[in-house]
């Protein structure tokens, strides 16, 4: 069991996670999706405006039937998760909220989108994942 | 008529008109020069030009094409063969479109009689004019009164006539009339009145497009009817076929051309908000030349599935790009110049797919199934579903959990959420302004204070203090917050993770500001992932981070729409699947939870309005009963506060 870390310590990490991954998820998402499987932990799951999926090969398999799409991230937070939930394994919630265009949809939609991230090997991989747009 | 043999004259040209119109090169680039007889080619102007606008038309004055005028006013009979020496392509219409009686141009315009009567040529000022109009101006007018004026021209026309939208332009006075015997019987009166002033009343009558008149409320209401005796119901059909003729409308002093956006604008908006469920319109014969006028409606009507466009004057397939977020399947294109640049049936057919895929009929012809490939290019998102709960023991807890969670959130003491948190527990809340909304949005000042928005740079110092951590510390932030009203009906919930010793959702919806001192109090957006770990009976939660922006105009428009819930409805309006209120959950204390759960028995309240009642008279069960038995003496209790 890894050393826990203080308070401090969690939230800067969880800063600079959330940071590098609200970009790289959805740079990839937008022009690298065949990348997103690296992403997702194998058993995630996700709730996209109230559709269900989960099991890594069925969301990468949902996600492609999306159209093409252009996200910008307008609010990000994030927080680590307490120790009596992670248990020595380092785990953050993401939230963002921005807009998303789709290829041949002509009006951009306002998301909410929702992560938990946890580590494994020194890696991050999505948890569970939530999309609903705003509307 | 003579007007009619000039058209004839089309028909033999018809007849010859072969080549290069079915050219898709005529689709993109109207300027090419056209090989049919009877068709030059043409300066630079984009032709599009003739399409926009009610003003008079550009072009033409170098050296129209002379057969061009028997679209307007022309009583001229041409051979074929007679080319006029100017390069600017006049009046495209008309040669084309076959065997139409209604000849005359939309839009009867003086110009051109102007240009024919300088061309030699003779014009036929017998010819029916129902809908022609023409524009009376009288110099210097504005110094006589209006009475004198109109009485006047009344007593000295031979022809009596009704003016119409009498104003003032500078110092002329002007007026129209829809008669061309009225018309010339008041140019008859040029020079013939004396005005106060002493000089000789001029009159000016020329021809001129229907005047704009301004829409009025009372005119809206009349358009309003005479939209209502136009649409089925059974069918949701739109008959908005031949406007400009419609006797309703025209009473109503609407007088409608193709280029009166304003008046499809209005249109559109009434569609809007009262039959947005339009699903077939009909907008044939309204001599429209192109579509711009009509984006409006396919905002409006977002439905529409069947479009009648029959016995228009559209010249260009592409002109139905701009119809393209309709999701077609029958449209009817027949009388219009673009049909005839298509020689061959399955390039038109093609050609109208490509605007609308899901076409199946075509000018009443029912089209064989289209073959296409798998791969869709035109993917649709999947519709947006209600609240994703996993399971039902999840809902269960879920909307048990939220509706003690909201109620305690909207009462006037938030402290009593402290032992719904962990006491490790985690609370961050950020906000933004709406990334869509375009109009000025409701100031977000009272939350940007305590807002850890990870985007903007902030330092480590303050990013820090912002995050929450201790039930105490948030129970502390979350009194910070403006009190809140949330629309129970708005509430949605997505539970994204779930095991034995976790749950992971989000809630979203919308609320309002209880202390707004605004008339009417900004509706907010907010969206909350929490992180819930069991506890006891129930969960705490060990993270909540919050975000709130402003609603997006549907939402905001939805927002405490839905009135209270009488007895027969639900008692709890948060989600379609019912929950009765279940065991108050981690924000009471066991005691307290058995002194709900008795006086709910005693009461036959539902535990939600027991545990109500006793908060609020301080945990004592014995005043607690005095105060219910007295308000449900004078029936001061609500009727859901007995539905379990």
């Amino acid at each position: 069991m890894a050393t826990e870390l203080d308070f401090g310590s969690k939230e800067e990490q969880a800063y600079q996670a959330a940071r590098e991954f609200s970009k790289l998820f959805y740079n990839t998402f937008d022009k690298k999706r065949h990348l997103l499987n690296r992403l997702y932990l194998d058993t995630a799951s996700l709730v996209w405006n109230g559709h269900s999926v989960t099991g890594l090969d069925n969301i990468i398999k949902f996600i492609d039937s999306l159209p093409s799409s252009e996200h910008t991230a307008e609010n990000l937070d994030c927080q680590p998760l307490i120790s009596e939930v992670s248990r020595g394994q380092l785990s953050i919630i993401v939230k963002v909220f921005g807009k998303v265009k789709y290829d041949n949809i002509k009006e951009p939609r306002a998301f909410n989108q929702d992560f938990l991230l946890t580590s494994q090997n020194n890696v991050w991989k999505i948890v569970s994942d939530s999309l609903r747009f705003q509307e | 008529m003579s007007r009619r043999g000039g058209f004839r004259v089309t028909t033999k040209y018809d007849g010859t008109r072969s080549f290069g119109e079915h050219d898709d090169r005529w689709q993109q680039n109207d300027q090419r020069p056209r090989h049919s007889r009877g068709r030059r080619p043409w300066g630079g102007k984009n032709n599009n030009s003739y399409s926009r606008g009610g003003g008079p038309r550009r072009g033409g004055r170098s050296g129209p094409d002379p057969r061009s005028r028997l679209d307007d006013d022309g009583d001229v009979s041409m051979s074929d063969t007679d080319r006029g020496s100017g390069h600017q392509r006049y009046n495209p219409y008309g040669r084309q479109n076959r065997g139409y009686d209604n000849r005359r141009d939309s839009r009867p315009d003086d110009q051109s009689r102007d240009r024919a009567r300088r061309m030699g040529l003779p014009i036929d000022n017998s010819a029916p004019s129902a809908d022609k109009w023409y524009k009376v101006t009288i110099p210097y007018g504005q110094k006589a009164e209006k009475s004198f004026v109109l009485k006047s021209l009344t007593n000295m026309s031979d022809v009596p006539f009704k003016p119409i939208n009498y104003h003032y332009d500078q110092n002329r006075a002007v007026f129209y009339v829809q008669d061309k015997r009225a018309a010339d019987a008041l140019k008859r009166c040029h020079r013939r009145i004396t005005m106060p002033s002493g000089f000789k009343m001029l009159l000016l009558v020329n021809l001129t497009n229907p005047p704009v008149l301004p829409m009025d409320p009372e005119t809206v209401e009349k358009l309003k009817v005479c939209l209502s005796d136009r649409y089925e119901p059974s069918l949701k059909a739109l008959n908005l076929s031949d406007l400009g003729q419609d006797e309703g409308l025209k009473n109503a002093g609407v007088y409608f051309t193709a280029t009166r956006t304003d008046i499809i604008n209005k249109i559109a908006s009434i569609i809007g908000e009262n039959i947005p469920e339009l699903e077939c319109l009909n907008m044939s014969k309204n001599k429209m030349r192109s579509l711009d006028i009509m984006s409006r409606l396919v905002t409006h009507a977002p439905n529409v599935t069947k479009l009648d466009l029959r016995d228009n004057k559209l010249r260009h397939i592409s002109d139905l790009n701009l119809l393209k977020q309709w999701k077609l399947d029958e449209i009817v294109l027949d009388g219009n110049e673009l049909c005839d640049k298509f020689h061959e049936n399955s390039v038109y057919i093609s050609a109208v797919r490509e605007r609308f895929p899901k076409i199946k009929k075509l000018d009443g012809h029912d089209l064989p199934p289209p073959i296409t490939f798998d791969i869709e290019a035109d993917v649709a998102l999947p519709p947006t579903k209600e609240s994703f709960f996993l399971n039902s023991e999840v809902q269960t807890i879920m909307v048990k959990f939220l509706k003690e969670y909201f109620t305690l959130f909207d009462s006037d003491n938030r402290h009593n959420l402290l032992q719904a948190y962990h006491e490790d527990a985690v609370f961050s809340v950020s906000c933004s302004y709406h990334v869509l909304v375009q109009s000025k949005q409701a100031n977000l000042k009272e939350y940007f204070p305590h807002c850890r928005n990870l985007t903007r740079a902030i330092e480590k110092d303050r990013r820090q203090k912002l995050l929450k951590r201790g039930n105490g510390a948030i129970v502390a932030a979350l009194f910070q917050l403006p009190k809140t009203i949330h629309d129970p009906n708005s509430i949605v919930v997505d539970v994204s993770h779930a095991s034995s010793s976790l749950l992971v959702f989000t809630v979203s919806g919308v609320f309002k500001e209880a202390d707004s001192k605004a008339d009417k109090p900004p509706i907010r957006a907010f969206s909350r992932q929490f992180l819930t770990i069991p506890s006891g009976s129930g969960m705490v939660i060990a993270n909540d981070m919050l975000h709130i922006t402003n609603a997006s105009s549907h939402q905001a428009q939805k927002a405490f729409k839905q009135l209270a819930p009488t007895p027969s409805s639900s008692p709890v309006p948060e989600t379609s699947q019912q929950a009765p209120f279940p065991q108050p959950g981690p924000a009471f204390t066991v005691e307290q939870q058995a002194m709900i759960a008795k006086f709910s028995e005693q009461s036959a309240m539902n535990m939600e309005w027991s545990a109500k009642c006793l908060e609020q008279n301080g945990w004592n069960y014995e005043k607690s009963g005095q105060v219910f038995l007295e308000l449900q003496r004078e029936m001061k209790i609500p009727s859901e506060a007995f539905v379990k």
